[in-house]
């Protein structure tokens, strides 16, 4: 959903004002005093803070969980401030670039990502019968894997990244299903992870992104055990991806990722096709394909709920 | 940047190139790797950060040297193989130029380039016209700034909120100033393209379009038949809507009026309101040029005597310079093409969206039904089990999170391959556009799609939205499909006739 936000000076004269900021990146600047530019996109730079990245982005791109959301003033892009390999300096109450103060961090509120308040099986049902209304073959991108969002046999033309994550998908849907041990000596989700971490040509890969996915439901979902278990296989498997797309996942491993695809998320489990609708358009938005991808992981885990409820019986939800 | 080459056991070349520290977005990787990918005597070419899955990808495709299997996951791997060493330098140099644009992630900028409309304006004092091309969520804001700064705007951005468009034409109107667009995909200045737009003579008849593709057909059959253009106007889909009120078209008839170097002007649109219609026919009624207005699919309505209701892109063209086309199908005849017992459907898959609301028209001339996610009034909305159907591609629901077709025909070219296989199609009808701002060779990339298809595949009809003068040159754009097998009509309504012309036969 787009934010309709009021572009008003900072009153400091700063040009950035901090609004909201994911709790990730809160954990990581906090107490922190230095870090590094170390990459700048039209809308985001991100910086390096003690070995973990943090985001910082116009307040449009939406809320995340690694994210600082700044609001700018009309006539300054703090934005300008950022280059690659410049020193950041971080207070309490500001963030600088090359001893220029480029965003106000006083006061942040603390970005909470949607929560399904109530949520059943047969909610869970309607929602996913919604998705092939909001999300037919044709709305899906060609390339990533949002060619899963319907199981782990891809819709479309194969591509590289798809030919190669089907397997992994395969054996990551039996791991949820129950029909392979995780522990066993066939390490299928340890394989399943490596195959599918930093897999895709982008930022955010799009195995990365399916992978966050899942661990957002099924932290959303209250499944504490699966995710436990894929948190500590991706956990491991972390070198096998970028910084950027590491911080993405650490926060995932969390339980937390960027708004809209909590949105669709909490839609899809209250069942509520409207609400979904919006999500998805917001989601499209989300990278070339990342808010697909995310989505794909999201609806594997979803659905492995749906045929085996007991997954979520530590969830307090579910009815 | 570390650069490897490995020549493989058949004779063919692989290049690397490893970068540490840049960062693209995939959507960029992807469109580069195509292009190069498309480079005469490329066999394939990726563009993937080095992590070990993406590496085992490279690996199992031929495209590693010993340098790419030492990248890491903060590397950016180039990988191409070619038939020869001269041809890999050739498109790995071509990527680092493309990859050493001045941007953002720093390195190779050292060109000055403004960063904001203020910076530009204060260097460039004469400028009266922005064009917008950002995220959606943000073209309004840049927009009013640019109006701001007293400059006429071309909006190229969709998806920008309706009330804003509202907004923004209404501080244009009192500013007297003409917003273009939001989503205005074509306009020519003074004889200058910009976004995809076609290079068309200049000459005395203006085009006000709320619709790109509509703009290219006409400007470009104008130009067939020996007129030129003054200038072209587009004002967005949404400007003859009952919210926004043909701000924009009003605007521009205005300027177009007072234009001395323009005779006659073409007005296209999908049907508007009876209100909305009604004040731009007044608008009309008071210019001294003559008209010819083409509202695709709008019911018989009365125009002023200074107009002509025409039903056609096609009629339109002939009409303004008062010339036929003459277009008759005579590439068709040749039985030896008939498409096989039991196919009866015609799948129309569309780049443009006002091209497939043409062959609507065509399809209602002919009392055949047809249905389309992007109906004109008559035709019955897309489901499942539709007979006839005519696909606007470059609609929302399938260019969400990836580039228009006109940019990137792998966008087409899955339905393409669906419908191609499909043993109920007996034809599939194309438009192919061209011009600055498309794909350099979209038929080469049709063509490839059809080689891989059986022989008793759907006819295949198309025509070229274009000029001898475009980059892609129109004629060669027919000659490479007509070399593919696929039926050359001379304009996108009589391909539409075409296709039902080949039913007819088979039936």
């Amino acid at each position: 959903m787009p934010l309709n936000v009021n572009l008003s000076a900072s009153p400091s004269g700063v040009p950035g004002h901090g609004v909201q900021i994911g709790c990730f990146a809160r954990d990581v600047i906090d107490g922190a005093r230095s870090g590094c530019v170390t990459a700048v996109f039209e809308r985001s730079g991100y910086i390096e803070i003690d070995g973990d990245w943090v985001c910082v982005a116009n307040v449009d791109a939406g809320y995340n969980a690694v994210t600082i959301s700044v609001r700018s003033s009309p006539s300054n892009d703090w934005l300008d401030y950022f280059q690659v390999g410049a020193p950041v300096v971080i207070t309490p109450s500001l963030l600088s670039i090359s001893d220029r103060p480029a965003v106000n961090l006083s006061p942040l509120m603390l970005w909470s990502p949607a929560v399904a308040r109530c949520w059943s099986l047969a909610t869970l049902s309607r929602g996913l019968q919604a998705l092939a209304k909001w999300a037919p073959d044709a709305r899906l991108p060609a390339d990533g894997l949002g060619q899963y969002l319907y199981g782990s046999q891809a819709i479309g033309v194969a591509t590289r990244e798809s030919n190669a994550a089907g397997g992994a998908i395969a054996d990551l849907t039996q791991w949820l299903c129950g029909v392979v041990d995780p522990t066993g000596e066939s390490g299928v989700l340890a394989r399943s992870v490596r195959t599918l971490i930093g897999l895709g040509p982008g930022l955010t890969p799009s195995g990365d992104d399916f992978l966050a996915g899942m661990l957002i439901a099924l932290s959303v979902c209250g499944a504490k055990r699966w995710q436990h278990q894929l948190g500590n296989a991706v956990q491991a498997g972390l070198q096998g991806t970028g910084s950027v797309s590491q911080a993405h996942l650490k926060a995932a491993v969390k339980g937390e990722g960027g708004e809209a695809l909590h949105q669709a998320l909490v839609a899809l489990m209250a069942g509520e096709g409207d609400r979904l609708g919006s999500a998805l358009s917001a989601l499209d938005r989300v990278g070339h394909t990342s808010g697909w991808d995310g989505l794909a992981g999201v609806v594997t885990v979803l659905r492995a709920i749906m045929g085996r409820p007991f997954l979520v019986l530590d969830g307090h939800c579910l009815s | 940047m570390g650069v490897g080459k490995t020549t493989g056991g058949d004779m063919s070349v692989v290049v690397n190139q490893v970068r540490t520290g840049v960062f693209f977005d995939s959507v960029v990787l992807m469109r580069i790797s195509r292009e190069l990918a498309d480079f005469e005597g490329i066999e394939e070419a990726a563009l993937m950060i080095g992590t070990p899955s993406n590496l085992a990808i490279l690996e199992s495709a031929g495209l590693l040297s010993e340098l790419g299997r030492q990248a890491g996951g903060g590397d950016l791997v180039l990988a191409v193989r070619a038939r020869d060493a001269a041809t890999a330098e050739l498109a790995a140099t071509e990527a680092e130029r493309v990859l050493e644009r001045p941007s953002r992630t720093g390195g190779g900028a050292e060109t000055w380039q403004p960063r904001t409309l203020r910076s530009a304006c204060s260097v460039m004092t004469d400028t009266n016209l922005a064009l917008i091309s950002v995220p959606g969520d943000f073209a309004a804001a840049e927009a009013r700034k640019a109006l701001r700064l007293g400059l006429h705007v071309i909006i190229f951005s969709d998806n920008v909120p309706l009330e804003e468009e509202v907004a923004l034409k209404r501080e244009a109107t009192e500013a007297g100033l003409l917003v273009m667009g939001p989503d205005c995909g074509t306009v020519i200045i003074d004889g200058v393209s910009l976004a995809f737009a076609n290079q068309v003579p200049r000459g005395d008849i203006g085009l006000i379009g709320a619709s790109g593709t509509g703009i290219q057909e006409v400007s470009c059959l104008i130009a067939r038949l020996g007129g030129g253009v003054s200038h072209a106007l587009g004002v967005g889909g949404r400007d003859l809507s009952d919210a926004v009120g043909g701000s924009s078209t009003l605007a521009a008839l205005k300027l177009l009026n007072t234009d001395p170097g323009t005779r006659h002007v073409v007005l296209i649109s999908k049907p508007p309101s009876t209100a909305v219609a009604k004040a731009i026919l007044t608008g009309v009624a008071a210019s001294d040029k003559t008209f010819s207005i083409c509202f695709i699919g709008a019911a018989p309505l009365s125009v002023p005597s200074n107009a002509t209701l025409l039903r056609t892109l096609k009629a339109a063209a002939e009409h303004a310079v008062g010339a036929s086309i003459n277009a008759v199908a005579k590439e068709w005849g040749d039985g030896s093409v008939l498409p096989g017992a039991g196919r009866s459907r015609i799948v129309g898959l569309f780049c443009g969206g006002t091209l497939a609301a043409e062959a609507q028209v065509i399809f209602i001339d002919e009392a055949v039904s047809v249905a389309s996610n992007a109906p004109i009034p008559g035709v019955s909305q897309l489901v499942p089990v539709s007979h006839h159907v005519l696909v606007d591609l470059g609609d929302d629901s399938y260019t969400r999170g990836r580039p228009h077709p006109m940019i990137d025909p792998a966008v087409r070219e899955g339905e393409l391959v669906r419908a191609l296989g499909d043993p109920t199609v007996a034809v599939v009808l194309l438009d192919v556009v061209i011009g600055h701002g498309a794909h350099v060779d979209p038929a080469s990339a049709i063509a490839r799609v059809l080689c891989k298809t059986s022989p008793d595949r759907p006819v295949v009809i198309a025509s070229v939205t274009g000029t001898k003068r475009d980059p892609q040159d129109c004629d060669t754009q027919a000659s490479i499909l007509r070399g593919a097998g696929v039926l050359m009509a001379p304009t996108n309504a009589d391909a539409a006739r075409l296709a039902l012309t080949c039913l007819s036969l088979i039936d």
